[in-house]
């Protein structure tokens, strides 16, 4: 019961985070699903991919809202996978939501003034 | 948000299953076993329930979906449950069914609006006489119009089969007071007002229907009355009921007269008195206001000095409601009981089913359900369950509607026109499906807001903890007493019924035919004539060998009232006043009262010597012996009626003529011979040895011998007539029993519903008792001994609470007082009977089941 509820509030923390490191990932180039989550664990140090299943709940949204597309294919090994595009409309989000979250980690940084050695 | 339809759980699940196989995939090339690697590859996903279900959730159109999903599973569920969905069916279905059915019909009997402009503003007053009604409403100010009616009587001749009718004669301004316009032709004129006008009828609907077969044509053209043709000026509105339709005291209502004729076609227009009005308030007006400005015109007109007493004025709604508000009262009780026992009916039901699906919610909200999915499924569940209890309610409504119109006694026309009433409907299908929503929501709360630990913890299938316990304990006994209150209520009228019917009018009803006939005066001018007319037909049915005795009087029992005189004890002192003696009187041929079978209790009736000529006789009936000779004999003394002194020669056995429930008549008996005027006018009574309708035709016949334009009217057997009189009451009686059975039997299926339940839940209980030797008889003594507790307890509530409310029934009770105690020990007895009965098959069910079975049941 305990582990659930810490995991959901670490899912709903990072879930407007997550839609745009995934866009970002996207948008170095089309990715399936476990790519995606991998290239996430391995460039962030820490852990903000609880489990890869909580990737889709935010692919599927931003498929919803017309920001990356999606399309069978085979991966490198022929294994068939899904993969995602990021789109026009996508490019646009991402660019403003990296300007977003730039200004606020700039704003909360000032705030906590330079970390303590 | 975007809705991509064509993607469905396949298509997702194959996703998850590549993810994984990628994943597994890389950890093999790391270095791990292929097996370690998949492990490792499925754990790192993730819950792929949790995952499979949010994306169900995120990418469908979710409620239709879910709803679909929930519905086959509610479905299921339902059908697995058969009992339960059974019982609660049966509720709801009854419940709004039959509640809807007898509704509608009560509606369309008692309380259908009156068939005119804005009734709520017309009043009725009674001015007597023709002259005073133009007196009186001469430039009123608080009736914007008014009108005025009598009843005459006329044959119309001519064309089939002349018969007579009665009519009413009315004043120009009674229609558009009413707001009544002819549906063909048009109303009467002021012309129509005056005397010698050139006469002219409206035709009842109905009447032009069945005489003339509605014949269009017919508007134009003459028909004749009483010999003489009469312009045919329209024909009246189908749905008018004119005079107003209150009930007398027996529970018959007037019908509407046949022919309608402009006031000025009555003879004795200036003489006559029995003129009745009906006005309508004008803006701002009332009752009072209108009732002291008559009273203040009618004192103008009374010569000084003689009191007037005041007008009285009623409101004619009131008139007509009036006397049907105890009856509304008791039928809005027994909807409201019956509703309650369904209400209760369903709790229970919602107590069990909390128990038995604790468990399986708990399984499912630990197997990772979200809260919101359990609530969504239950109220599915609950909505399946409305929805097939609201049509059922439906279809109950339809045949209950059907049943009830086929079993309704014909004579009362109303009825017919039953159909279902929407508003009812409307409200018992919202009643039902709120408690079935209520039923459906709370099992879900409580696990929740429990939490599961402690419902996974129980090893049996849940049994009813003790709140629950004594909340079930308490919808079971007010289920029961509800039922019991609504049956004695439903003993206490039926038997009231039976009462009525079974009392004596004071006459022979029993073979007895009758027929009403008028001599036209233009035939039959002189007393002789009249006389001579029906010796010769007395001779003649005499002869017939199916006719007993046969004899005539000017005014049946039960048919037109009485009129009443005063009359003079001659030898004492003269009491004028209301005090003054009066007394009903009716015009007799000789050897009335042995063919009515009413006894003479003292002296003789009327033969054939009692003649214009000879000495003055009136035979007088029994109550008005008592009241005015108390303590001797009348015989031979004198009144003075009619301005005749006339010797009492005889006492006749007193007779009701309204009916069972009103007193007894004052009767003053004359001989049609000596009577003051000629009565052209009698009502032919003949008993009969065999079956009365074989002798109708007889009858017919020989009248027509006598007279072949003769017209006959009511030619028929008293059977008929009583049946008629009396149709209202029996149909109340059907009403009534019909709430009574239809609370029993939702008392009943509950019982039998809940008790299957209460035993399906003891089965493993009853398995281990039996297996450890209880004897079968015991364990169902175990098993009964509780509902048996509350069906008694329930009984006695019921029975206290009946006592307490039954005085409210008094006005409509005859013969029985509200505290009856052998309708409420008879109710008791049989209601604890047959509720024991229905506790008793389930728990001797639950007795055979096989111990082992029983064992692992859980």
């Amino acid at each position: 019961m305990s582990t659930r509820k810490s995991e959901q509030e670490r899912v709903s923390l990072f879930q407007g985070t997550l839609d745009l490191l995934i866009l970002r990932t996207l948008a170095f180039g089309p990715q399936h699903g476990q790519g995606i989550a991998r290239v996430i664990e391995q460039q962030a140090e820490d852990r903000l991919l609880v489990d890869h299943g909580s990737l889709y709940p935010a692919l599927q949204r931003l498929e919803s809202r017309g920001w990356i597309n999606a399309e069978w294919g085979t991966s490198n090994n022929n294994r068939k996978a899904r993969f995602y595009t990021i789109t026009k409309t996508g490019r646009k989000q991402l660019t403003a939501e990296t300007h977003q979250w730039r200004r606020f980690v700039t704003a909360v940084g000032r705030i906590l003034g330079p970390e303590e050695a | 948000m975007r809705w991509r339809g064509t993607r469905n759980d396949e298509d997702f699940a194959q996703e998850v299953q590549a993810h994984i196989a990628l994943e597994t995939d890389r950890l093999i090339s790391d270095g791990v076993s292929p097996e370690e690697a998949r492990a490792a590859a499925i754990r790192t996903f993730g819950n792929i329930t949790r995952t499979q279900e949010q994306f169900y959730e995120s990418r469908r159109v979710m409620w239709l979906d879910d709803a679909q999903r929930d519905v086959s599973y509610a479905l299921r569920t339902l059908v697995k449950n058969r009992r339960f969905t059974l019982v609660a069916v049966v509720t709801l279905a009854l419940a709004i069914g039959a509640n809807t059915a007898i509704v509608s019909v009560l509606d369309a009997v008692l309380l259908r609006p009156l068939p005119y402009a804005k009734p709520s503003e017309l009043v009725a007053f009674s001015p007597g006489g023709y002259d005073t009604f133009r007196e009186w409403t001469a430039g009123l100010r608080w009736l914007q119009s008014s009108g005025a009616y009598t009843y005459s009587l006329a044959n119309v001749t001519g064309g089939v089969e002349p018969v007579r009718v009665r009519t009413l004669a009315v004043t120009s301004s009674l229609l558009s007071t009413l707001g009544v316009e002819p549906v063909l032709g048009r109303g009467f004129t002021a012309e129509d007002d005056l005397p010698h006008a050139t006469p002219r009828l409206l035709l009842r609907h109905g009447f032009w229907g069945s005489r003339f077969g509605g014949d269009p044509g017919l508007l134009g053209r003459t028909v004749e009355l009483n010999g003489r043709p009469h312009e045919v000026i329209g024909i009246l509105p189908p749905s008018l009921e004119f005079p107003p339709p209150a009930r007398s005291n027996d529970g018959s209502m007037p019908s509407t007269p046949d022919v309608w004729t402009g006031v000025g076609w009555l003879p004795d227009l200036h003489e006559r008195s029995g003129f009745y009005a009906i006005g309508r308030l004008a803006l701002g007006s009332s009752v009072a206001l209108v009732a002291a400005e008559l009273s203040v015109a009618a004192n103008a007109a009374t010569a000084p000095g003689r009191g007037q007493s005041p007008v009285v004025v009623h409101r004619v709604d009131e008139i007509v409601v009036a006397p049907l508000r105890p009856a509304v009262l008791a039928f809005t009780a027994a909807v409201a009981l019956v509703l309650l026992v369904a209400c209760a009916n369903l709790g229970s039901l919602l107590l069990v089913r909390l128990a038995t699906r604790q468990r399986e919610l708990a399984v499912r909200v630990s197997l990772g359900a979200s809260p919101g999915r359990i609530v969504r499924q239950m109220l599915t569940e609950s909505a399946v369950l409305a929805f097939a209890g609201a049509l059922a309610g439906i279809g109950v409504a339809w045949l209950g509607l059907r049943m009830l119109l086929t079993l309704a006694p014909p004579e009362l026309a109303r009825v017919q026109n039953a159909t279902l009433n929407p508003r009812v409907l409307a409200v018992a299908l919202m009643l039902a499906v709120v408690t079935t929503l209520l039923i459906g929501l709370l099992p879900a709360m409580r696990v929740l807001v429990r939490g599961t630990p402690q419902a996974l913890g129980s090893m049996r299938a849940a049994t009813m903890d003790r709140t629950t316990g004594r909340a079930h304990a308490i919808l079971v006994a007010s289920e029961v007493a509800f039922a019991v209150v609504l049956l004695i209520g439903g003993g206490l009228l039926l038997r009231s019924f039976a009462a009525l019917a079974s009392v004596s009018p004071g006459f022979q009803m029993e073979g007895l035919v009758t027929a009403d006939i008028l001599l036209p005066s233009d035939r039959y001018q002189s007393r002789g004539s009249v006389l001579r007319f029906f010796d010769r037909l007395e001779e003649q049915l005499a002869a017939h060998p199916g006719v007993r005795s046969v004899s005539a009087i000017d005014r049946l029992p039960y048919g037109p009232s009485f009129s009443q005189l005063g009359f003079h004890v001659v030898g004492r002192a003269a009491v004028t006043g209301p005090d003054a003696p009066r007394g009903f009187n009716a015009a007799v041929r000789p050897g009335y009262f042995q063919t009515m079978g009413i006894p003479v209790l003292q002296g003789r009736e009327f033969t054939a010597e009692d003649r214009i000529d000879a000495r003055p006789v009136v035979v007088i009936g029994r109550a008005l012996a008592e009241r005015y000779w108390p303590s001797a004999s009348p015989l031979r003394e004198r009144i003075m009626v009619f301005g005749v002194e006339r010797e009492i020669v005889g006492v006749a056995g007193d007779i009701r003529h309204f009916g069972p429930t009103t007193p007894v008549d004052p009767m003053i008996y004359l001989p049609q011979a000596q009577d003051v005027t000629t009565r052209r006018m009698m009502t032919v009574v003949a008993r009969t040895a065999g079956p009365p309708d074989a002798l109708l035709t007889a009858i017919r016949a020989a009248i027509h011998t006598l007279d072949a334009q003769l017209p006959i009217s009511n030619l028929r057997s008293f059977g008929t007539l009583r049946a008629e009189r009396t149709a209202s009451q029996r149909f109340n009686a059907l009403l009534v029993g019909s709430f009574a059975v239809l609370a029993m039997l939702l008392a009943i299926v509950g019982i039998y519903g809940v008790m299957s339940f209460v035993v399906a839940q003891r089965t493993h209980e009853i398995g281990i008792r039996m297996a450890l030797g209880a004897r079968r008889s015991e364990v169902m003594w175990l098993v009964l001994r509780q509902s048996l507790i509350l069906t008694v307890v329930g009984l006695f509530l019921g029975a206290a609470a009946a006592a307490a409310v039954t005085r409210f029934l008094k006005a409509m009770l005859f013969g029985l007082t509200p505290l009856d105690p052998t309708t409420f020990i008879a109710v008791s007895l049989m209601f604890g009977l047959i509720a024991a009965l229905a506790a008793y098959l389930p728990a001797r069910r639950a007795t055979k089941v096989d111990a082992l079975i029983a064992l692992r049941y859980e």
